[in-house]
């Protein structure tokens, strides 16, 4: 059985967390290096296709594509962990709270949190941003506040699954107050959830950046975004399409990275109250 | 005759007014196990959580039950807190899933100390945890302590439960069907730890279980619960040799394996029942159970 549950999903994994690992990687490098300067601006080399001197050419300011897009890949995993911290910070606690609060109280949060899901998030972030101003910081706060209502909606069925089993009610005739219950017994057994549900929130949060980027809500210039580079390869799409393949590939990587992720996750968290480990 | 542990009387569980158990009156003193035996569905579970104030919501219970003389069904959650794990526990009929599959065994154990402030700090308690472990004969305690419980075997989980369930030092016991999830070599190891953990602390138990044979071992008394209503109550010896109701016949013909009908095949319940049971709504239909039985709670005999 623990051989089975140890390889199920592990394609995905391993795939998925491959993609994100290069995502991650790519951002930590660009502190230290980078092959050009990416904002470096450089009219004689504008516009030019791969090259052993600029791997995949230049946009048509002259910057290095290259450059721009491990810095880019900063601001995505930067934007992504804020956003998604946000939302299990905030959808966690809210979804375990709707669970052992009584039935009304209960009912009435997950009730104002669908009302909070069925507003599409990215409107939502556009909202926020138009209200609070363009910038990264808002981005974050606007993707992660639009992601909190899944966060707490799956913490919520999985919390009330929990509740219903013998350990909690063990917990409960050996004395545990319903905080301690939350914290030491449904917590911990959510965290394979939480864990899924953040990964494909991740997912979501860097196509959300990227769209905001590109609609100009998000991060400004000159700090590349990948957004941004795709917006700015608008104009040339038809004579230059590298300059919307490459950062489109990149977020479609980054995406597909989370994603399979977190479903590979899911396969192998999923029958949670069976052996692991 | 020592003052009742436990006092239950008029006891009643309904499940959005359909009732599941009906005006259950019965007497625990401590350091005595009584059994309170019956079919799946007659009520036995729900009676216990009920004594925990443990009902799942949507079932309510009325009448009263009191431990110690201290009145537990209305007694707002945070007394119930103080007193369950320390004056009251119970054992769990699933160890499969009555442990927390993400917390390390020694911890399990720790938080009931913890919890009711027997221990001054982690260490303590931990040490305190690999003595309780070491309490109910499991092997390498110290090592055990630091398991997850998917690494221990049935029984050792039921050990641990029980390691649990003790730990508090509780007055009474409530065990559910304490040993119907375990293999039969491994039932009458646990039954006798139960025992020993009751005698060591004095405490009292009631025992809830379908096998007549374990009851038969544990219990001194015993109830016969039959679709939420106790239909017989009485020394264990008196109440399973010489059944007076004839569910509690059908109940002792239907474990004879001994005994087959006309076919050949094992005896079953329906031939003992002149029909269905009277609703829990109506009143309950005389029940001849004496004085002696000990069964009168704290007016004397009635």
């Amino acid at each position: 059985m623990s051989g089975r549950g140890s390889r199920r999903g592990g394609a995905a994994v391993l795939v998925g967390g491959a993609l994100v690992a290069l995502v991650v990687l790519m951002a930590l490098l660009s502190f230290l290096w980078t092959p050009h300067d990416p904002t470096l601006v450089d009219a004689r080399v504008r516009l030019q296709g791969p090259s052993p001197a600029y791997w995949l050419g230049t946009d048509r300011f002259g910057r290095d594509l290259v450059s721009q897009l491990m810095v880019g890949a900063r601001t995505t995993v930067y934007v992504g962990l804020v956003a998604v911290g946000i939302a299990a910070l905030v959808g966690v606690p809210l979804g375990v709270l709707a669970a052992m609060a009584p039935r009304w109280l209960g009912e009435l949060l997950m009730r104002a949190n669908d009302l909070l899901l069925a507003f599409p998030a990215l409107l939502l972030a556009v909202m926020l941003a138009a209200v609070l101003g363009a910038g990264t910081g808002v981005a974050m706060v606007a993707i992660g506040v639009s992601t909190v209502p899944s966060f707490a909606r799956v913490v919520r069925a999985g919390s009330l699954q929990v509740l219903r089993s013998d350990f909690v009610l063990a917990a409960r005739a050996a004395g545990r107050r319903p905080w301690g219950v939350a914290v030491r017994h449904v917590l911990p057994n959510v965290a394979g959830l939480v864990i899924v549900q953040a990964s494909v929130a991740f997912a979501i949060a860097v196509l959300a950046e990227a769209a905001l980027s590109f609609l100009g809500f998000g991060t400004p210039p000159p700090t590349p975004s990948w957004g941004r580079m795709l917006q700015e390869s608008q104009s040339l799409l038809f004579t230059d399409p590298r300059l919307a393949v490459v950062p489109g590939v990149a977020v479609a990587a980054a995406v597909l990275g989370f994603n399979l992720l977190g479903d590979g996750l899911r396969d192998r968290l999923d029958p949670r109250l069976e052996a692991r480990r | 005759m020592s003052a009742a542990l436990l006092e239950v009387e008029g006891l009643s569980v309904a499940a959005e007014g359909r009732p599941l158990v009906g005006d259950l009156r019965f007497a625990v003193r401590s350091g005595e196990r009584v059994g309170l035996i019956g079919e799946s569905g007659s009520g036995k579970s729900v009676t216990a959580l009920a004594l925990m104030g443990l009902l799942p919501p949507g079932l309510r219970a009325g009448g009263s039950v009191r431990l110690a003389g201290r009145e537990l069904l209305g007694a707002p959650e945070a007394e119930l807190s103080r007193l369950r794990g320390a004056q009251v526990s119970m054992v769990f009929q699933e160890p499969m899933t009555a442990l927390n599959p993400t917390m390390r065994i020694g911890p399990q154990v720790a938080e009931v100390l913890q919890v009711h402030g027997r221990v001054p700090d982690r260490r303590s308690a931990w040490q305190a945890a690999v003595a309780a472990l070491a309490d109910v004969g499991l092997p390498d305690p110290p090592a055990l302590a630091r398991a997850y419980p998917h690494q221990l075997s049935g029984g050792q989980r039921q050990r641990v439960v029980i390691a649990i369930a003790l730990a508090g030092d509780p007055a009474l016991l409530v065990c559910d069907e304490p040993t119907s999830a375990l293999d039969v070599t491994v039932q009458g190891r646990v039954l006798e730890l139960i025992r020993r953990g009751l005698a060591e602390r004095g405490a009292g138990c009631l025992f809830i279980s379908h096998d007549l044979a374990v009851v038969a071992d544990v219990c001194e008394r015993v109830l016969v619960m039959h679709a939420g209503r106790v239909v017989e109550a009485g020394p264990t010896r008196r109440v399973l040799t010489r059944p007076q109701h004839p569910y509690t016949r059908g109940l002792l013909a239907a474990s004879d394996l001994g005994r087959t009908d006309e076919h050949g095949r094992l005896l079953t319940m329906d031939r003992f029942l002149a029909g269905p049971p009277p609703p829990l709504t109506e009143p309950a239909p005389p029940w001849q159970g004496t004085a002696e039985d000990g069964w009168a709670t704290s007016g004397g005999g009635s």
